[in-house]
């Protein structure tokens, strides 16, 4: 990396249209509502789906190219794109059923989230921004700010529904653990600095020896891990995601549960393979555990809830859990080879993106059938395995979709989950993490359990005397575009995954 | 000897500061707790001024104080509200007054000391043309190697420049994404502490029962 004369010239545009094209997008939809008044809760969810359309399009125009600008800090390559499409994709579906209330001609369900206040699209394009950016950075510094920029917002989206107690406390339950992660985070990266003196990936991948013991260095990247643990709720840093995803409206959970998983990952795994993959020797045992610890806790805990949307929060820790298992092959792979920029990003990549590309859909798609289902004047947060029994017999199209969402979330054969974890563990175990590899499988024939629960409660039990479910879900055409987004791209990647695969065969280390 | 200095300096500075830290969690006032805040940013001005980076401890005192001197007024505006019988609110009164003084003395103390402690180069001196294009080197080392004798003195003499310069051409991008995270906060804190129900919430929210 070296230093180069700095003029607006040597700024890579195209490698940052995307994130300038959002962050106009966030000035016009944080200012339109005082121009349009009353026609704004059209207008502005209408641009905001704009805005992620031609970023999306503006990321697809660089596909391939392997683009950097500011001296390597960010780079725009295939990895980052593929991570930026799934957020555009996850915000475009969230906007998409956030509009669904706004919709003239049509009621929508009310239940939670009565999303009255245009900043909501701001916000989330916001968001949106951090991910990307989280996923493309390949410098701490920019790291740092990035997953700041994707936090803060969340902290007040969780808190969106102000009429509702839960999701007040979720906001300030969620601020606050996250405040605590980036104390740690911060104080990592200083650690950091303090040992290398630089902050850059590729100046920390050159000054990590893993012969050479720099206690200072390996404080400081234990401090990160930490932090990095909280955002993407590994165990034991995950105490928080419970009650935060119970009590944020149903549709913001599925945002987070997707969204912020993804961009986290992605910025874990460039971490983890572009910056510390020398020390692999040294980590790898803590991420083990970890990855053991995560699924396990995950999953038991999720066995007793009775509430949906907690049981949903747990599952997606144990998710975090299988996840991690990317980290580890990404860090044996690249410890033995050495990282060579333009090289294919290899197994690990792949299987992670795939992993999480069919775990977005599931999540989002079964927080919006929550959200759909919850009757007016009921919480959301309180729907519970009870609230659904005989679902097929009333809402018969509800149940099927949200079965096959759970089916794929629990990874039963014809959906993305079943695929996903098929690559993933398939990848594991030829890297030989054997013993890992059975603790997973283990953990997944557990998790099965209670989607299945939900599942039976579905179809096989009558349904209950007084009915606490919305009794007409509402026909609205927005709300089932979402659904059945999910559900064709859930059985499209588990179905026909050589085309994402294809895709993702050419995503590479960028130069 | 000098070493030994600065490590007894640091000792003490950054000690007041975790104490005034732990002080700021476990006092019950928030008023009082905003100034251990104070504090701690004042103690951290200080540790900057010992590692030479006096531009930013001045900024930090200007910057900080100034807004956590904010902070401390909403915060007595919402947590004090007019005609409640609170003991506490004329002590508040007091130190709210000796808070101020003490921090103009301190202010005072530290841009004076920084000035002293930078030898006289002062902040408006205009840099001579071998500094300005030779700027880029300083920059380059700073980021990329151990500080060497010469760029340390280097920054000491150009060193809000040399801010000015990394903020806008190295760290531009992190720079601009800071603006957006400010903007994304403020719009949040608004959103948050809107103290209407949604239903009412103003011409341009739209109404909640659609």
């Amino acid at each position: 990396m070296t230093s180069m004369e700095f003029s607006p010239q040597t700024i890579d545009f195209t490698a940052i249209m995307p994130i300038i094209i959002i962050s106009a997008g966030i000035l016009v939809t944080l200012l339109l509502p005082f121009a349009a008044k009353g026609r704004a809760k059209i207008i502005n969810p209408l641009v905001a789906l704009i805005v992620l359309l031609a970023a999306f399009i503006s990321s697809a125009r660089i596909w391939d190219l392997g683009r950097a600008s500011f001296d390597g800090m960010y780079t725009a390559d295939n990895a980052t794109l593929f991570a930026s499409f799934i957020f555009i994709i996850v915000a475009f579906i969230t906007v998409i059923a956030i509009t669904a209330r706004y919709c003239p001609f049509l009621r929508s369900p009310d239940g939670e989230g009565l999303f009255a206040s245009p900043e909501v699209f701001p916000l989330m394009l916001t968001v949106v921004v951090g991910a990307i950016v989280m996923s493309a950075s390949r410098n701490l510094i920019l790291t740092f700010l990035a997953i700041e920029t994707l936090s803060i917002p969340l902290y007040v989206l969780a808190g969106m529904n102000l009429s509702s107690e839960r999701s007040k406390e979720a906001s300030l339950k969620y601020f606050l653990t996250g405040a605590f992660a980036s104390g740690f985070l911060a104080y990592g990266i200083s650690l950091i600095y303090g040992a290398v003196g630089k902050l850059g990936y590729h100046a920390i991948l050159d000054a990590c020896s893993p012969t050479a013991a720099d206690y200072t260095l390996y404080a400081g990247l234990a401090l990160v891990a930490v932090g990095f643990g909280f955002k993407v709720a590994l165990v034991p840093f995950h105490a928080w995601v419970p009650d935060v995803y119970q009590g944020s409206p149903a549709l913001i959970s599925g945002f987070m549960a997707s969204l912020v998983k993804a961009a986290g990952f992605t910025a874990i795994l460039r971490f983890f393979g572009e910056g510390i993959v020398p020390l692999y020797g040294i980590w790898w045992v803590a991420i083990a555990i970890i990855a053991a610890l995560t699924m396990t806790v995950g999953n038991l805990m999720a066995l007793n809830q009775i509430v949906l949307k907690r049981l949903l929060a747990y599952s997606s820790i144990a998710h975090a859990g299988y996840l991690l298992l990317a980290v580890l092959i990404i860090g044996k792979e690249w410890s033995e080879k050495g990282v060579t920029a333009g090289a294919p990003l290899g197994d690990a990549m792949q299987c992670a993106f795939f992993y999480l590309a069919g775990y977005v859909f599931a999540i989002i798609g079964s927080f919006a059938i929550i959200w759909w289902l919850t009757p007016s004047d009921k919480e959301g947060a309180l729907l519970e395995i009870d609230d659904v029994r005989g679902l097929n017999d009333r809402h018969p199209l509800h149940a099927a979709l949200f079965a096959l969402f759970l089916f794929s979330l629990a990874g039963f054969p014809i959906t993305a989950g079943f695929l996903g974890k098929f690559f993933l563990f398939a990848s594991a175990l030829s890297h030989g993490f054997i013993l890992l590899v059975v603790f997973a499988l283990l953990n997944a024939v557990l998790s099965a359990y209670y989607y299945l629960k939900i599942i039976v409660a579905m179809y096989m039990k009558s349904a209950p005397e007084h009915a606490s479910l919305c009794e007409e879900p509402s026909p609205n055409p927005w709300i089932y575009a979402v659904v059945w987004t999910c559900t064709l791209a859930t059985l499209w990647l588990g179905i026909i995954p050589a085309s994402i695969l294809g895709l993702l065969g050419s995503v590479s280390v960028g130069g | 000897m000098a070493i030994s200095f600065e490590i007894v300096f640091f000792g003490v500075f950054a000690g007041i500061a975790v104490i005034l830290a732990i002080m700021m969690l476990s006092v019950k006032s928030p008023v009082h707790a905003a100034l251990c805040l104070v504090g701690v940013m004042i103690m951290l001005a200080i540790l900057y001024l010992m590692l030479h980076a006096y531009f930013l401890s001045v900024v930090q005192i200007v910057v900080y104080a100034g807004a956590v001197m904010v902070l401390f007024l909403f915060v007595i505006m919402f947590f004090y509200s007019p005609g409640a019988s609170d003991p506490s609110r004329m002590s508040v009164h007091f130190t709210h007054i000796a808070g101020a003084i003490i921090l103009a003395v301190i202010l005072l103390a530290v841009i004076t000391g920084s000035f002293l402690l930078s030898g006289n180069v002062s902040l408006t001196e205009k840099p001579s043309a071998a500094q300005m294009t030779d700027i880029e080197k300083p920059i380059a080392e700073t980021s990329e190697a151990p500080l060497t004798e010469e760029t340390s003195r280097m920054i000491e003499k150009q060193n809000p420049q040399l801010v000015g310069r990394m903020l806008f051409t190295k760290y531009l991008l992190p720079f601009e994404l800071t603006s957006l995270l400010l903007l994304a906060a403020m719009v949040g804190a608004v959103v948050l502490a809107r103290r209407s129900p949604p239903a009412e919430a103003g011409s341009a929210g739209g109404d909640g029962n659609d």
